[in-house]
């Protein structure tokens, strides 16, 4: 049902290759779990346009949102691990098991490279009642009055959410978070209209209401500081607070992928990051652009794993699918 | 006079061939993307974006409005010939369309609301050029409580689109509503409903619900009716476009769907869907025949078509003016923009002021360009109604099928629509109302999330709501509709008239 569907649409998969000496002898499918125009879709397309250059064979963007794009990780997951199916992966990766919504995590795939970094930022409203120009200010205002400060967050579990959770829990205050839906732009559309005072969100979300004033920016949550002209703000870690948290963008594919096919595209997607263009386009997207070499995910996920999985059980939603 | 020398300054950029060539390209894709049933704008938008890339923002920003434009002016094809909704804010447009389309007034159908979507358009682009700035701070002004009240308000207003089983409305909305919580909540990530399936995990999705429930039943009605062959009525020319009295009586339907459809859409969530569900029940409740709704009133056809192509218009100025896209196509929009480094919001004024004109001027253009395109395809799309049921309904079901699919690219979401099809045959047989349920699916998931953010808000005292100003005018309207209903007293003598024909409410 799924292949007649798939053909129809004409993105079906030619016969099966036979030897993975000459990959790619046709189309790629790239699984990108979020909605096309989402800032994680925008980012990779620039990358496989490349690869696919490279290799000589048109990649395929096959946007499977839905369910904190767990499913499309399971796709991935699921195809086989020929180097025709691959795929996007962000920090959900990270959280979709531990709340308890997908059995897999980033241990379950081959990994292919990481190419950018979004970091989420603390902004506070212009047109509430208390009114904050500096983080500190904030932490001291949420200390003298325990649950009055509305925080504007992501959907919990959510990579945003989590931020705002390090945040709460990393500086010590009572705050009230108000989980918006969406992508991020209810959450600074919510403080610009001062219906919360503070907020977490991507720099990307939050960047034209900080130029215009509508909204201030008071720190970023990222290991460093935002690229220019915000790098004037202050990062936790900088203020003396263990607080950070981002989330990498990576390419990944199904598990046991052959090694030789695994070696031309973390080659390829290893020179497609590294186009000082893409570089660029990378840092304009609001990113912090870096390339992780496949090696490297995992390892430095655990460490945010163990980050999330310790806030995740204070706020009660710890529940590792098995 | 500033804006107006930007304006006439952004006619003479838009004026290019290559911007004329987009937005025709545009328009054309567009129309044909809101005919075929189930593909819609977003996906259309997501895969032309690479396309416009080389050519500029200002052009690009063309291009996808006209596709976007354009699917609402297409959508309502469908929904007349065949009872299909051919993207989700057409679904309102079946009520009274396909009815028309029964009666031999398909044309007329199709001719005005090509019109009404042109008036609606202008009047979008009016509002959007004139007050853009203002309304989008208006816009914000609305937090979980005023979405909430709003909410509630829309139900109000909405519970008299099924007029003639008030309790099986009741029950189909309730059903709609509860649907609309299975899947992952967006709040709190929470599967719910999903009895460990990960398929259930997606949700169920509005628009393969409206195409089974409309569509696909309609399709299975047909089929297990005798076939009689129609009275071959030569299709006049005359037959094909609107008489003086339809014109007379689209007029001011068209003008209220337009003005209603631009303030909806400056709202989050599905703005161009609800806009028309609330032209429809607006025309419905001031029209005076409300008992010919639902059997082809032309009101319920063009006031919820003028609705969405002006509610297109509504949601540019959030995107614009503040850069927040509150609707999923206005976010490819963003990401489009973004790409070019034109970065919406309240500097776009200031720093790229010649993108916002060129592309009003061009949006004046591309609504002349999609009336010269579709009022001669009327004639063509009316004959459609005219094919033997064997040859159309078997082509419609395999695009309907195809058409969902490609909405998220999942086959889930190809068997809720045939899963709704089949119940909604039988919905109908046993004559329960199907647009209730369409209601509580979407109004569901905005209604429950601002309810819960509220309740976050003030701490579960929902008293706060009464420190909003908005928030309760929202609430004051709602219980006056109520008063205006309930109360004979309050709606003098014509009221008791209404009441023995037993439709009006």
């Amino acid at each position: 049902m799924k292949r007649w569907a798939m053909a129809v649409l004409g993105v079906c998969l030619p016969a099966m290759a036979h030897a993975a000496s000459s990959y790619p002898v046709k189309p790629i499918n790239c699984i990108v779990a979020v909605e096309a125009g989402a800032d994680g879709d925008v980012l990779v397309r620039p990358i496989l346009q490349r690869v696919s250059k490279m290799l000589g064979q048109p990649i395929v963007v096959v946007n499977k949102p839905g369910g904190g794009s767990s499913i499309g990780y399971r796709e991935i997951h699921a195809a086989r691990p020929d180097g025709y199916t691959i795929g996007w992966g962000s920090a959900t990766i990270i959280t979709n098991k531990l709340q308890g919504v997908s059995p897999l995590d980033y241990h379950d795939f081959t990994h292919l490279g990481g190419y950018a970094t979004f970091f989420p930022i603390v902004i506070a409203a212009t047109k509430s009642k208390p009114q904050f120009n500096t983080i500190q200010e904030v932490i001291a205002y949420a200390k003298a009055n325990p649950g009055k400060l509305n925080m504007s967050t992501a959907g919990v579990g959510q990579s945003w959410w989590v931020a705002a959770m390090a945040f709460i829990g990393g500086t010590g205050i009572n705050a009230n978070s108000i989980p918006q839906p969406g992508a991020g732009a209810m959450t600074v559309a919510q403080v610009a209209g001062g219906h919360a005072e503070v907020g977490v969100a991507a720099l990307g979300s939050a960047k034209s209401m900080v130029d215009s004033g509508q909204v201030k920016f008071l720190a970023t949550l990222g290991d460093g500081r935002a690229p220019a002209p915000y790098d004037k703000y202050p990062t936790m870690k900088e203020l003396g607070y263990d607080v950070s948290w981002e989330s990498t963008n990576f390419i990944m594919g199904p598990q046991n992928m052959p090694k030789e096919v695994v070696a031309i595209l973390a080659g390829a997607i290893e020179k497609a990051t590294k186009d000082p263009e893409y570089v660029k386009f990378a840092i304009e997207r609001n990113t912090r652009w870096e390339y992780i070499p496949p090696g490297d995910i995992v390892p430095s996920f655990d460490k945010r794993r163990a980050v999330v999985r310790d806030i995740m059980s204070k706020a009660g939603i710890l529940k590792e699918a098995k | 006079m500033e804006g107006l020398h930007l304006l006439l300054n952004g006619f003479a950029s838009s004026f290019t061939a290559v911007n004329l060539l987009a937005c025709f390209i545009g328009a054309l894709i567009g129309t044909l993307v809101g005919v075929l049933p189930g593909l819609g704008p977003t996906a259309t938008m997501a895969l032309i974006l690479p396309f416009t890339l080389p050519y500029g923002p200002t052009t690009g920003l063309i291009m996808m409005t006209g596709v976007w434009y354009g699917a609402m002016y297409g959508g309502s094809t469908t929904s007349i010939l065949v009872n299909i909704p051919g993207e989700a804010a057409s679904v309102v447009t079946c009520f009274d369309g396909y009815q028309m389309c029964r009666k031999g007034r398909a044309g007329p159908a199709l001719a005005l609301v090509a019109s009404g979507s042109f008036i609606a358009g202008t009047i979008g682009l009016l509002g959007l050029q004139f007050f853009a700035p203002l309304l989008g701070n208006a816009a914000l002004s609305f937090g979980p409580p005023e979405f909430l009240c709003f909410m509630i308000f829309a139900f109000v207003l909405l519970s008299n689109l099924s007029s003639e089983a008030p309790l099986k409305g009741a029950l189909m909305i309730t059903l709609g509503l509860f649907l609309s919580t299975v899947g992952i909540n967006p709040m709190d990530s929470y599967p719910r409903f999903t009895f460990g399936s990960e398929k259930l995990m997606l949700g169920i999705d509005f628009l393969p619900i409206a195409m089974g429930l409309f569509g696909i039943a309609e399709i299975l009605s047909i089929a297990v009716e005798k076939y009689v062959k129609p009275v071959v009525h030569q299709v006049r020319l005359r037959d094909l476009y609107p008489n003086g009295d339809e014109v007379r009586r689209s007029v001011k339907p068209m003008l209220r769907g337009s003005v209603l459809g631009f303030f909806v859409g400056l709202l989050p969530g599905p703005c161009t869907v609800i806009s028309t569900f609330a032209a429809y029940s607006l025309e419905k409740r001031l029209s005076r025949h409300p008992e010919q709704f639902g059997h082809g009133a032309v009101e319920g056809v063009v006031a919820p078509e003028s609705a969405n192509n002006s509610a297109v218009m509504g949601s540019m100025v959030p995107l614009l003016t503040l850069g927040i896209p509150f609707a999923a196509p206005s976010a490819i929009m963003l990401a489009g923009l973004r790409m070019h480094n034109v970065e919406p919001g309240p500097m776009l004024f200031t720093t790229n002021p010649d993108v916002f004109w060129t592309f009003i001027a061009a949006m004046y253009v591309g609504n002349l360009m999609l009336l010269v395109l579709n009022l001669p395809l009327v004639g063509l799309f009316a004959r459609v109604a005219l094919i033997r049921p064997q040859i159309l309904l078997p082509v419609i079901s395999v695009l309907c099928l195809v058409g969902v699919y490609s909405v998220r690219n999942a086959m889930f979401d190809v068997w809720v629509m045939v899963i709704a099809g089949i119940l909604g045959f039988f919905l109908r047989r046993w004559k329960y109302p199907v647009s209730p349920f369409i209601i509580g699916l979407v109004l569901g998931p905005t209604t429950e999330n601002s309810l819960r953010q509220t309740l976050l808000m003030f701490q579960g005292d929902v008293a706060g709501i009464g420190d909003r100003p908005l928030a309760v005018a929202l609430l004051a309207l709602a219980v006056a509709f109520l008063v205006f209903r309930h109360w004979p007293w309050a709606r003098g003598k014509g009221y008791a008239l209404k009441m023995e024909e037993g439709k009006s409410l």
